[in-house]
């Protein structure tokens, strides 16, 4: 099984609500809530009016879209989703180091030709299963910042923090997602990053 | 110790009976370098990637490789692990390189590669990087240069071609690790035994030792290329996209080096044939002239690396290229300049073995079971599970990311001498045979003649796939602008589809648009029917969900020529698709249902069928689908008709795409089903993977096809299972013709569904006999719909039962698609143009009203 990384928000199971933030999810069910009741007693649903029905919530989660600059991490992945909703991953050449035990910050570009607003995924059996596990095939630890879904604006960029356990030259792939299926086909998805990480 | 045995051990199976047939080893073979010890996590992960890269190529290891290679998980030391490694891959390599710490390159040759005239063998090639380097392995050979502008008189060596794999799923460049293996592909033209010089080069861009000296890639821009004359450039997709409007064109890029053998290459494709030119210009010359220029000739065949070689004296300055000679097209994916194989010190060579054997033809013959010619579908294997013909060097019609060839009676391929097993079928309505195949020296012939369990068409139903592709996707990398009708044609013939949608969709748009001609494109054979339509995808309203337009008579709407103007409210698409009568309906439907945001009350069926959580609708599926389902709009003639006639089905998760559907028959609204594969987008397996299957008396022909789709007379299947003549009796059972093929034979069940729950269930022997069903059930109170399913290959579309003259009423799926209309509003409101807003607007609005008269309406 691929571990996950660390993020804000998991995959459904059938039968639980899921999340993709706490903020959207509790105003969304209130609006559940209060729409299920306005039917009921007959009245005409919130949202008649030209305006956003649910909440009033922004739909963006606050993610303010940037595209990396000096000021950013250095660019390590570029991530495009194609108008078909398929999730495409290469790496940029750049200098491949960590120094074991400190996180390090690089970015991801992120070009959503579909204007999807699912979350970004992304996994590797590479990603240490806990604190203690001492397994000779994982050896990572990983994170997205900031979590969950997309903007749905064409350009944006996340940073990806990364953390070895241990020293030498490492290897990981990186299998990036938005979604159940949304891997695009012949392997386009994954990325290999090969690290040399210093003590 | 490791080392010696190591060493004994290598050249025993050098000398041991070969996979490559034997024969005796020439006196260049030596010892290929050694590493004692690697990390082995990095070692095993990239040795198990190179096995996948050699099983996508079609050229697998074979079964005790790889179980030798999976053995070494459990193994605890890195050194024991390095040795093995080097132990198993060494023998399956023509060369090694050993890039030392100072950056210098040693070659090692190692076995000699055996290969069909012609034909395309893979190897590998040893790489020992004590440098450490993560750059792009360069090989050359001086037995591999064009002929074309070749010296007269070394034009005879120039018999062999060659190029690295370095597509996924390896990772571009050296991963820095001191042993790794990559993959380089070779061909010969000449029979027998001759020697190549092979060059390598691993140096880093502007590093110390390396050969290249500039590349450009157009991620942003131009990357410095301009100067234009007689040439418009436009950057898109990755891809420079020239334009000739005049007789000289060019263009032109500053670039600084020292001079010296240089050659420059690039990846393209020209719309025509012709030459194009090269030009430099220099410190000491600083104009480009004829004194200093290369000819290069243009290969309009498809997309390929152009290297075209030259000298500079004195100091570089920069290049121009000519890509044309007048008026036309071309389009640059990269370019790279670098120095020639020799030049920069850089480089190291060593003379390998390739032994080309002869090949001979294999003629197909191939009937249906009714003895008709037809196309087949082929996959033809070696006794080392490599795949014929080679797999990543097939050209169109054959694509390289199938294992499978289309063949029909007359036509041949070429296979070196041995045994092959060939898998022959004819779509999911054949069963699967496998044949041995004995190839010597005298032509023979396949013959094929198809096993069926079941031939729908000869019981009136005709099977489609409304969602197929010739661009992008798989198509997409190389060449964008996809393949042609004639290559689509061959493989709905082969997987028996008979009616084909081939859609021009956004990445391809403006070279498929030629294809469309509003009827079946003349390519056609009947029964085998290729109409070209549009998927809105990557334009237009395609953020708030793709949407399939069949049957149209204008393939664009008024107000441009391309894509770039369509509206991005998908009822706006709607509103002009079916104002020309066309069929309109979703695509990849699942796509944005996967993930829940939250849950109503309701009962959840088996199969989570129905289900009442809420969808994100953060994707592409059937999305805006849940308003416009509510909507009708005018027809050709004026009169309303329903904005949406299908949902999408068969290549998504069914738990998203039928529960959607289901509910929105629960609201007494009428939209069908219809099957699709989406190919090679969801998968490039095959087409017709989804498939609808439509009832049709008579000839078949494309619009009466299309129109009794959009009525519901099909059902849908991936072809494994078939519901067919699904019809109400006068007693008030329902009763339909079932029948399923699944190796072994399993019992499948086939339940009637009403109102989305199975009421009835039986059982179905999957042995591909037809069985008559009969479902009695008790008499229903309420208005329904019913229709049978057998989970997940096959469903009808709906029977309604009207009872008291009111229409379906369910009030929890009500509820469900109110509160799924507003999710969808949240999510998509932002994807419309500001003049769309209002009529976005009006349009949830009206979708409110109404799921909202129907909650008023229903019952629990």
């Amino acid at each position: 099984m691929k571990a996950k990384s660390n993020r804000s928000s998991t995959d459904p199971s059938p039968m639980q609500a899921r999340c993709f933030s706490r903020a959207v999810t509790n105003s969304f069910m209130l609006f559940v809530a209060i729409l299920l009741a306005c039917v009921a007693s007959g009245c005409n649903p919130p949202g008649s009016a030209h305006s956003n029905p649910a909440t009033g919530i922004e739909s963006k989660t606050g993610i303010e879209s940037k595209k990396a600059d000096d000021q950013n991490p250095p660019i390590l992945i570029k991530v495009s989703i194609s108008p078909e909703a398929r999730v495409k991953a290469t790496t940029e050449e750049i200098a491949m180091e960590l120094h074991r035990g400190e996180w390090k910050d690089f970015s991801i570009e992120i070009d959503n030709a579909a204007g999807i607003t699912a979350p970004l995924v992304v996994e590797s059996e590479q990603i240490l299963a806990s604190a203690d596990d001492a397994s000779r095939d994982r050896w990572l630890e990983l994170e997205i910042k900031p979590g969950g879904a997309l903007t749905g604006q064409r350009h944006e960029t996340r940073t990806l923090r990364l953390r070895s356990r241990d020293a030498g030259v490492r290897a990981a792939i990186l299998n990036f997602n938005a979604g159940q299926g949304t891997q695009d086909l012949g392997f386009r998805s994954d990325v290999i990053v090969t690290f040399k990480v210093h003590e | 110790m490791i080392k010696t045995i190591y060493v004994i051990a290598l050249v025993l199976a050098i000398f041991s009976v070969s996979r490559f047939g034997g024969g005796p080893l020439l006196a260049q073979s030596g010892s290929m370098p050694y590493v004692e010890r690697v990390d082995a996590q990095p070692l095993l992960l990239i040795t198990n990637r190179l096995a996948e890269a050699m099983h996508s190529t079609g050229n697998p290891f074979t079964p005790e490789q790889t179980a030798a290679l999976n053995t070494l998980k459990n193994e605890p030391s890195d050194v024991r692990i390095t040795a093995k490694v080097q132990q198993l891959l060494d023998p399956l390599c023509i060369a090694s390189i050993e890039i030392g710490s100072d950056g210098k390159t040693t070659v090692t040759p190692g076995v000699p590669a055996e290969v069909m005239e012609n034909g395309w063998r893979a190897m590998l090639i040893k790489v020992v990087n004590r440098a450490g380097i993560q750059s792009k392995l360069r090989v050359d050979s001086p037995n591999a240069r064009p002929i074309p502008h070749g010296p007269k008189d070394d034009i005879v060596n120039r018999w062999l071609a060659l190029s690295t794999f370095d597509g996924r799923p390896l990772s571009p460049t050296l991963s820095g690790l001191e042993l790794e293996y990559r993959i380089i592909q070779v061909s010969s033209t000449t029979v027998g035994d001759r020697t190549a010089r092979l060059e390598f080069n691993a140096g880093m861009v502007g590093g110390k030792n390396s050969s290249v000296i500039r590349q450009w890639r157009f991620d942003k821009d131009s990357d410095g290329w301009g100067e234009l004359n007689d040439l418009t450039m436009t950057v898109r997709d990755q891809s420079l996209f020239l334009e000739a409007l005049g007789n000289d064109p060019f263009l032109s890029a500053p670039v600084k080096a020292r001079g010296g053998r240089m050659v420059l290459r690039f990846w393209g494709r020209p719309d025509g044939p012709g030459v194009g030119q090269l030009f430099w210009w220099t410190e000491q010359l600083p104009q480009p002239d004829g004194g200093r220029q290369a000819v290069f000739q243009l290969d309009p065949g498809g997309d390929r690396e152009y290297a075209i070689e030259f000298s500079v004296e004195g100091e570089l300055k920069g290049v121009r290229i000519d890509p044309l000679q007048g008026p036309g097209k071309f389009r640059i994916d990269w370019v790279s300049l670098e120095y020639a194989s020799g030049e920069s010190g850089t480089w190291d060579a060593a003379d390998v073995t390739i032994r080309t054997v002869p090949s001979t033809e294999v003629q197909f013959a191939v009937t249906d079971a009714d003895g008709t010619p037809c196309m087949g579908a082929f996959e033809i294997r070696d006794a080392q599970g490599r795949v014929y013909p080679y797999q990543s060097k097939r050209q169109a019609p054959d694509f390289f990311f199938q294992t499978q060839i289309y063949r029909e009676t007359g036509e041949s391929i070429h296979l070196p001498r041995g045994q092959y097993s060939v898998k022959c079928s004819h779509g999911p309505e054949s069963i699967v045979q496998m044949q041995t195949l004995d190839v010597g020296d005298e032509p023979i012939t396949l013959n094929y003649q198809v096993e069926r369990w079941i031939d729908t068409a000869k019981l009136g139903y005709w099977s489609g796939d409304h969602h197929i592709h010739a661009a992008g996707c798989l198509h997409y990398e190389n060449p964008m602008q996809g393949v042609l009708p004639q290559d689509m044609l061959r493989h709905i013939m082969g997987e028996d589809v008979k009616v084909g949608c081939c859609l021009t969709w956004g990445p391809c748009f403006d070279f498929q648009k030629q294809f469309f001609t509003g009827k079946p494109d003349d390519v056609s054979r009947y029964p085998y029917l290729l109409r070209y339509d549009i998927e809105v995808s990557g334009f237009g309203s395609h953020q708030s969900g793709h949407l399939n337009l069949l049957k149209l008579r204008q393939q664009i709407p008024a107000g441009g020529n391309s894509m770039h103007h369509w509206p991005t409210l998908g009822m706006n698409t709607l509103r002009w698709a079916k104002k020309q009568g066309a069929v309109t309906g979703t695509a990849h439907s699942g796509a944005g249902l996967t993930r829940s945001v939250g849950r109503i009350d309701g009962q959840d069926g088996p199969h989570r069928l129905p289900n009442f959580d809420i969808p994100a609708f953060d994707g592409i599926g059937a999305n805006e689908f849940i308003m416009q389902v509510t909507h009708e709009v005018d027809g050709p003639d004026g009169k309303k008709q329903p904005a949406l006639d299908f949902i999408a089905t068969m290549n998504t998760p069914r738990e998203s795409e039928w529960n959607i559907w289901y509910h929105v028959l629960n609201c007494g609204l009428p939209v069908v089903a219809s099957g699709e594969t989406d190919f090679p987008c969801m998968t490039g397996e095959r087409l017709g993977i989804g498939r609808v299957y439509v009832k049709l008396d008579g000839v078949l022909d494309y619009d009466s096809w299309v129109e009794a789709l959009r009525r519901g007379e099909s059902y849908v299947s991936d072809g494994t299972s078939h519901l067919m003549d699904f019809e109400r009796d006068e007693d008030g059972a329902f009763s339909v013709t079932a029948a399923s093929f699944q190796a072994g034979a399993p019992d499948v069940e086939v339940e009637l569904i009403v109102n989305g729950y199975p009421m009835a269930v039986q059982k179905l022997k999957a042995d591909g006999k037809q069985q008559e069903l009969r479902f009695e059930i008790p008499k229903l109170d309420r208005s329904s719909w019913v229709a049978a399913r057998i989970f997940p290959s096959a469903h009808t579309n709906p029977i309604s039962v009207i009872v008291d003259n009111k229409p379906v009423r369910v009030r929890a799926s009500a509820k469900w698609c109110l509160v799924a209309l507003e999710q969808c509003w949240l999510e998509k409101q932002k994807t419309y143009a500001l003049d769309e807003q209002p009529q976005a607007a009006a349009d949830y609005d009206h979708a409110r009203r109404t799921y909202q008269r129907i909650l008023n309406e229903g019952k629990e």
